[in-house]
């Protein structure tokens, strides 16, 4: 059972992964991709329960990736975590099929409101 | 310089984005890894040699610049990988310096008017450094010191006379 998390970034992987860890979430396994594209591929060939990626990213951008994802039919949990959260930016993501949206900065809290009904 | 960014949020008072409130966004940011902050002069009498950039397009359109010495690239780095500086590759403090700027540059973008797109950041790093946008010019600069030294931004906006 694993998360994928998705970002271009090490740094920014590697805060996810311990903020993660922080909220609590520390029972499943992290995977990591470092752009849309990878991380398709990633989550088409071993399903996460959930994928939480960046939006904005080099080869494939985070909105290109979750609609590669649903367009394949893959209907796993897919939350963005980017440094921009306009009510534009949200509004894309939901339409996408985006289950949320944490803009960074954000805490350990930020991550456990976000993600625990997606795990529950 | 901040009257002239203020303007150019379509002219509105009540839109205007203040040096204070945006070195304020800036020091949230930096605690959020760990580095607390304070205020300092924009112009922080030390020599920047590392710069990362972000540009915004669309409805506003302009770049956030961020500056920062070599000590306190490494300390920022060092802080949001929660390693040694001295650990550190130079892809690693680069990868640290561009993350940190799109933080910054996304919470900016957020307060401007929509829509706009956020570049993918860009860092340079050299002795005595002078960047500049062509067609912008800087409209605000700040800056704030954390525990491993300066972290300066400068606003640019598209400038009307180009």
């Amino acid at each position: 059972m694993h998360i994928l998390v998705v970002d271009d970034s090490k740094v920014m992987r590697s805060i996810v992964t311990r903020t993660l860890r922080q909220a609590g979430f520390d029972s499943y396994d992290i995977h990591e991709a470092d752009n849309g594209r990878a991380g398709l591929d990633a989550a088409l060939a071993q399903p996460p329960l959930l994928v939480l990626s960046d939006w904005n990213m080099p080869e494939m951008s985070g909105i290109e990736f979750l609609t590669g994802l649903r367009d394949a039919g893959s209907t796993v949990p897919f939350g963005f975590v980017t440094s921009e959260g306009s009510d534009e930016m949200r509004g894309r993501a939901e339409s996408a099929g985006a289950s949320f949206l944490i803009a960074k900065p954000f805490t350990a809290d930020t991550f456990r409101d976000a993600l625990s009904e997606v795990l529950s | 310089m901040s009257q002239t960014f203020e303007a150019s949020l379509a002219g509105d008072p009540a839109e205007a984005i203040s040096p204070e409130e945006l070195s304020e966004a800036l020091g949230e940011v930096l605690s959020s890894l760990g580095l607390e902050s304070f205020p300092i002069e924009a112009n922080t009498g030390q020599e920047l040699d590392v710069s990362g950039s972000v540009t915004i397009s669309g409805e506003w359109n302009g770049a956030v610049q961020m500056e920062l010495t070599d000590a306190s690239q490494r300390g920022t780095a060092a802080a949001m990988f929660l390693l040694d500086p001295d650990v550190l590759s130079a892809e690693e403090i680069v990868d640290a310096v561009g993350e940190l700027v799109n933080m910054v540059g996304g919470g900016i973008k957020g307060m401007l008017p929509e829509p706009s797109r956020l570049s993918l950041p860009t860092v340079v790093q050299g002795h005595d450094l002078h960047l500049s946008f062509p067609g912008m010019a800087p409209v605000l600069r700040y800056a704030r010191a954390s525990e491993s030294g300066p972290i300066a931004v400068t606003i640019w906006a598209e400038s009307s006379d180009s």
